[in-house]
C-alpha cells in the first residue's frame, strides 16, 4: 500500500523541492514558491476558526454549488429525454437534426449569449454548465436506449413486465454503460465551464478569484486557484469512478467472461 | 390446449427479397402434453414459436391458447429462449431475474421471493440465488430461465432450441430436468429442436416440419416406457425405430436438394 504510493508519487516531491529551488533562484514576483502559495492558501483559507475562513467559504461554496447543481440538472434532463428519443422512433426523426446542431455547437460560444440574457450570477453559470455538458450525457442516453437487446426486450414482453419495470429495471440497466459513458466526460467538462463561466459573469467563485488575482497580479492568489481547481476536478472525478464501478459490476463481469 | 389453423406466414411480402416461413401449417396440441418440433435449419420453426409466443403477427391463419386467439403475448404462457445470454437480465441477481416476471401476478414482495426460491430449488440452483447470470455456467444459466418460467407458473412453456448452446453432457441432464419439472408442474411444454434424438428422448409426441415454407409432414406418438433414461430409453428397439422414423422424414425433405 505505502509502497505502492510511494512508487506512484515519488515524482510530486521532487518536482516541487525543484520548483522551490528554481524559485528562490529567480527570486521574481511572477513566479512564487511552491511554500509562499501554500502559506497564501493557509493564510487566506484555511486559518479559519473551523479552518475555512470566510474567504473560503466565499470563494468555494458557489462553485460548488453550481458545478453540482447544473451537472445534476443536465443528468436527470439528458437521461430522460436520452431515453425518450432513443425509445421512441417518430420523436428521434424530429430532434436527430437539432441534437446534432446542438453538440455541434463549442459550449463556451453560448456564455456571451447567457450573459446578455440572464443577470450575473448563478444563472448564467448554471445555463453555461447544463447547456455544454447536457450533449455528451444525451447522446450516449440516446445511443444506450435506442441499442436495447432486442430478445431482452421480447423477454420482457413475453413474461408480461409492465412499461414501468421495464423502463427501470430493463432499459435504464441495459443503457447504463453507454450513460456513464457520457456521464464520465461531461463531469470534467462541467468543471471547465464552471470556471470559464465565472472568469466572466460572476462576482464569487473560484473563477472570479482567478479574475481578480490575474487583475492585481496577484500571483500566489493564481496559483492557489490553480491548486483549488485541480483538488477539486480530481475528487469529483474520483467520487464519479467510485460510484461507476458500484452500479457497472455486472457489467465489467458479465465483459469479462464473454 | 394450443390450435394453429392454417398458419402462414411471409416475411417482407411484395418485395424482392419475400420470404414464405410458414404455409399453411396446421397442428393441435393437448393439454398436458410434450409435444418436441423438429424440421431441418432455416424452416421456420422459430417463426412458428414467435407467433405463437405473439410476439410477431403472422400474415396468415389462426392460433388459439386455451380457445383464446392470441393477438399479443398470452399471461399463461413462458418461454425458454435457446440464447440464455442475452435473454437473462446480466443486471440482476439469478434471484431477481426469476422474480422479476411475477410483478405481473397478483403476489406481494415475499410471495415471489418464495416463488423465486421455489422455483431455483427445482432446476437445482438454490445455492445460486444471490449470483450474477456471468458467475454461471451456460447450462447452470440456461437452468435459471427455465426456473424463470417455471415460477411464472404457465399453462403452456415453450422452449426455443434450449439446448442448442450446451455441451453433450449439459444437454441430457437439461433434457432430464425438463422431464422431471413437467413431472411436478402440470403444464403443456412445446420445444423446439433440430436434434432427431432429442426430440424422441423428450417428447410425447413428435411433429416434423418440411425446409421453409414449413408445413407438418410427420406426425408421431412416442410411447417409450417410463420414467425414461438417458441409456436404456435410448436403447429401446422403439427408440431406435422412432428415432430412425423421424430422421427419415427430416432427410426426406432434403432429398430433392442434395447437399
Amino acid at each position: 500500500m505505502i509502497a505502492t504510493l510511494v512508487r506512484r508519487l515519488w515524482l510530486v516531491p521532487v518536482l516541487l523541492a525543484c520548483w522551490e529551488l528554481l524559485a528562490r533562484a529567480q527570486a521574481s514576483p511572477y513566479l512564487p514558491a511552491p511554500t509562499r502559495i501554500a502559506s497564501w492558501m493557509y493564510e487566506r483559507w484555511f486559518s479559519g476558526p473551523y479552518v475555512l475562513t470566510e474567504e473560503a467559504v466565499d470563494n468555494f461554496v458557489p462553485s460548488l454549488v453550481r458545478v453540482v447543481g447544473s451537472w445534476s440538472v443536465a443528468v436527470v434532463a439528458g437521461v430522460a429525454l436520452g431515453v425518450a428519443i432513443g425509445r421512441v422512433a417518430w420523436l428521434s426523426d424530429y430532434v436527430d437534426p437539432l441534437v446534432e446542431f446542438g453538440r455541434a455547437v463549442p459550449p463556451p460560444a453560448m456564455l456571451p449569449v447567457f450573459l446578455v440574457l440572464f443577470t450575473m450570477g448563478t444563472q448564467v453559470q448554471v445555463a453555461t454548465i447544463v447547456f455544454g455538458v447536457v450533449w455528451p450525457i444525451l447522446l450516449n442516453s440516446i445511443d444506450g436506449a435506442r441499442n436495447v437487446d432486442p430478445l431482452q426486450l421480447e423477454t420482457a414482453a413475453v413474461f408480461g413486465v409492465p412499461a414501468r419495470l421495464r423502463l427501470l429495471r430493463i432499459i435504464l440497466p441495459s443503457a447504463s454503460p453507454k450513460i456513464f459513458a457520457g456521464l464520465r466526460l461531461s463531469v470534467s467538462l462541467a468543471l471547465i465551464l464552471m470556471v470559464i463561466s465565472e472568469l466572466k459573469g460572476s462576482t464569487d467563485g473560484i473563477g472570479y478569484l482567478l479574475s481578480t488575482a490575474s487583475n492585481n497580479a496577484d500571483m500566489p492568489g493564481l496559483w492557489a486557484g490553480v491548486v483549488v481547481l485541480g483538488v477539486l476536478g480530481y475528487a469529483l472525478n474520483s467520487l464519479f469512478l467510485m460510484a461507476e464501478r458500484r452500479v457497472l459490476t455486472w457489467h465489467r463481469g458479465a465483459r469479462r467472461t464473454a | 390446449m394450443l390450435e394453429i389453423d392454417n398458419l402462414t406466414h411471409v416475411y417482407g411480402p411484395g418485395s424482392p427479397n419475400e420470404h414464405r416461413a410458414i404455409d399453411g401449417l396446421k397442428l393441435s396440441v393437448a393439454e398436458g402434453e410434450l409435444l418436441c418440433i423438429v424440421g431441418p435449419s432455416g424452416c421456420g420453426k422459430s417463426t412458428l414459436l414467435r407467433s405463437i409466443a405473439g410476439l410477431i403477427t403472422p400474415t396468415g391463419g389462426e392460433i388459439r391458447v386455451d380457445g383464446k386467439l392470441v393477438r399479443q403475448t398470452p399471461d399463461n404462457l413462458a418461454v425458454v429462449f435457446q440464447d440464455y445470454s442475452r435473454s437473462l437480465f446480466p443486471w440482476m441477481s439469478v434471484a431477481d431475474n426469476v422474480a422479476l416476471p411475477l410483478r405481473r401476478r397478483d403476489m406481494d414482495k415475499r410471495a415471489r421471493r418464495e416463488a423465486a426460491q421455489e422455483a431455483l430449488e427445482s432446476v437445482g440452483l438454490l445455492g445460486a440465488a444471490e449470483k450474477y447470470p456471468f458467475q454461471l455456467s451456460g447450462g447452470m444459466q440456461q437452468r435459471v430461465a427455465i426456473a424463470r418460467a417455471l415460477a411464472y407458473r404457465p399453462s403452456l412453456m415453450l422452449m426455443d432450441e434450449p439446448f442448442g448452446s450446451v455441451d453433450a453432457q449439459t444437454r441430457e441432464d437439461l433434457e432430464d430436468l425438463v422431464l422431471k419439472v413437467r413431472g411436478h408442474h402440470r403444464m403443456t411444454i412445446v420445444l423446439i429442436t433440430h436434434d432427431i434424438d432429442e426430440s424422441v428422448y423428450v417428447g410425447d409426441r413428435v411433429v416434423v416440419l418440411s425446409k421453409a415454407p414449413a408445413h407438418v409432414v410427420g406426425d408421431l406418438r412416442v410411447d417409450l416406457p417410463g420414467p425414461r433414461d438417458q441409456i436404456t430409453t435410448r436403447e429401446h428397439p422403439d427408440f431406435v425405430r422412432l428415432r430412425a422414423e423421424v430422421g427419415r422424414l427430416v432427410r426426406g425433405v432434403d432429398v430433392a436438394t442434395p447437399a
